[in-house]
């Protein structure tokens, strides 16, 4: 690892203050990552370029800080991550020095050290995080290290996770959404008496570009929270935002379920999840009045009464209706979807849309039995809507 | 106002502001009398007073512009209805002097629109009415822009305006 640069070593904002601290703490769940994390306790993994005694020991040859303070707020800390091992009492007996041994013990226990200075990669995994925090320490910062810094952020974090982001500019990224800003008075490195304002914004990740930027252009003003109550919804926004400004299509005409990632509704002939909304000429059904969906895969014109059905557990009514099952619905209730007679199994699989190894996921689907996450049914589908 | 300036969450209004500081500006005066745009250069000045100018609303009889330095401003006490005050010096000194100036200059009731880069001045004199964020796309660093209503007639300036309470985070409405 580089040395570390004069203009980044940590200085004295190594905690953030009380209150501040409790309502970051009151918004992480899951799976937090704390980057430039200082002495903070946040986070089940923290990141910074110096181990709490090292940051301690710096504390103790910086001005206007004091060691005594310090280690009585990383005292916490250490009872906590370190049970089987006395460092508090090693803490107070050091000096300036950290004791041998004590470093790898910090790093080995939820510290990770990194430099992030520069656009250097973190040593996290892509997609990792719930939530991560972030609060650099440099004010005077390039706007590409700016955004090498977010991008890593945004990248360790999963779609549906956020960050909260401390600093004296705001961050922005195409796969993220900016939900909150708020004010945060910042006396800890202003110590002069003037109210300098640092900017605690909180982001939301999306799996892509599409689904942050018609999440974010769905509110008129800036002050607005875009995050929906699930992942689902917000790829049903990224279907609807790529059928309307990419395919071109309407899509308040069509319920965003059938033609966005809702696996309960579903092609009856073939299985498919991805269904597409109908050309102009039959999108409604001979009566004039129901709306007709697209299976890319087996072409067939799914009316929506059917999709209805299906979501209700009724694929089986509809496929025997049809012809293209024989076994009546009352017919597979009766059968046991743990262990089913090898000739239902080859029965089933024998009928269109039902390919083979897929009949007892299918049969399990058909009895709204929750598929194992090796399971799927129908297997292999990659379409994809328009766009 | 014996106890100091309100802290920041004490304040009516701590939001985001989509447009640009002029546009703010206009939005926010509506009173009539005489008006003192203060601005770094010449230019800042002239698109700040076209943007009042350019408001229906506007009543303004007098435009006063001024470029020059804002520690020191002058014009006498009690001389304006309203100011607009675009973008202070940094340094501690500088961030408060030019609003004492405003402030000194402004007649009691009078309102007051600051924008600074990343505090904000307080004085005794001036109540903050009304706090935004602006400018705060693509990794930008975001400005303060504040409205404010002078409170104290004559000049204030030899008072001491720079106390300053706590204020968290954890005292915004979430």
């Amino acid at each position: 690892m580089n040395k570390p640069k004069s203009d980044h070593q940590f200085k004295s904002s190594w905690r953030w203050p009380e209150s501040f601290e409790s309502w970051v703490e009151s918004l992480i769940d899951g799976f937090t990552v704390n980057v430039c994390a200082g002495l903070s306790p946040l986070g089940d993994v923290r990141i910074d370029l110096m181990s709490p005694p090292e940051i301690i020991s710096s504390l103790s040859d910086a001005k206007n800080t004091s060691l005594s303070d310090a280690r009585n707020v990383c005292s916490d800390l250490l009872e906590q991550q370190f049970v089987d091992h006395d460092v508090v009492k090693e803490l107070y007996e050091s000096s300036a020095t950290t004791p041998p041994g004590l470093t790898s013990q910090i790093d080995t226990n939820g510290f990770l050290r990194a430099d992030v200075f520069g656009g250097n990669r973190l040593p996290i995994g892509d997609d990792t995080a719930d939530w991560v925090i972030c609060d650099p320490p440099w004010k005077s910062l390039s706007t590409s290290s700016r955004r090498n810094l977010f991008g890593e952020l945004t990248r360790i974090t999963a779609p549906g996770g956020h960050i909260l982001f401390n600093a004296w500019w705001v961050p922005t990224s195409d796969n993220t959404t900016l939900d909150q800003i708020r004010l945060r008075r910042d006396d800890e490195r202003n110590g002069a008496g003037t109210p300098n304002i640092s900017y605690a914004s909180i982001h939301t990740v999306y799996p892509s570009p599409h689904t942050a930027r018609y999440l974010s252009q769905t509110f008129t003003d800036r002050e607005f929270t875009p995050e929906p109550e699930s992942l689902k919804e917000t790829i049903e926004a990224e279907t609807a935002y790529r059928l309307e400004h990419i395919g071109g299509i309407d899509h308040t005409a069509y319920d965003i379920r059938s033609v966005g990632p809702d696996t309960s509704r579903r092609c009856p002939h073939c299985g498919s999840t991805k269904l597409l909304p109908a050309t102009d000429n039959t999108k409604l059904d001979a009566s004039g009045c129901e709306r007709i969906y697209q299976c890319p895969s087996c072409e067939y014109p799914v009316p929506e009464r059917e999709l209805d059905a299906i979501a209700a557990g009724h694929i089986q009514q509809i496929r025997y209706e049809h012809g293209w099952s024989d076994i009546p619905p009352h017919e597979l209730r009766g059968i046991s979807p743990e262990d089913p007679a090898v000739e239902v199994v080859d029965r089933l699989e024998a009928e269109p849309g039902i390919g083979d190894g897929e009949g007892e996921a299918y049969l399990k689907s058909a009895l709204g039995v929750e598929l194992d996450t090796d399971q799927e049914f129908p297997s292999g589908s990659t379409e994809e809507v328009p766009g | 106002m014996s106890e100091g300036p309100l802290p920041l969450h004490k304040r009516k209004n701590t939001h985001l502001y989509s447009g640009p500081f002029e546009e703010f500006a206009a939005e926010t005066l509506t009173t009539t009398g005489d008006l003192l745009v203060a601005a770094p250069n010449d230019e800042l000045a002239s698109i700040i007073v076209n943007a009042i100018r350019g408001r229906a609303s506007s009543g303004f009889n007098r435009v006063e512009s001024y470029s020059g330095d804002q520690t020191d401003v002058p014009y006498q006490p009690d001389t304006f209805d309203a100011a607009v005050q675009y973008n202070p010096g940094r340094g501690i000194l500088q961030r408060h002097n030019p609003l004492y100036e405003m402030v000194a200059v402004v007649r009691k009731r009078g309102s007051i629109v600051y924008r600074a880069p990343n505090y904000i001045a307080q004085s005794t004199a001036a109540s903050v009415e009304e706090l935004q964020i602006l400018g705060w796309d693509d990794h930008e660093n975001p400005t303060i822009a504040a409205e404010m209503d002078v409170t104290v007639a004559g000049d204030p300036r030899d008072e001491e305006h720079t106390g300053s309470n706590e204020t968290t985070l954890a005292d915004f409405p979430q």
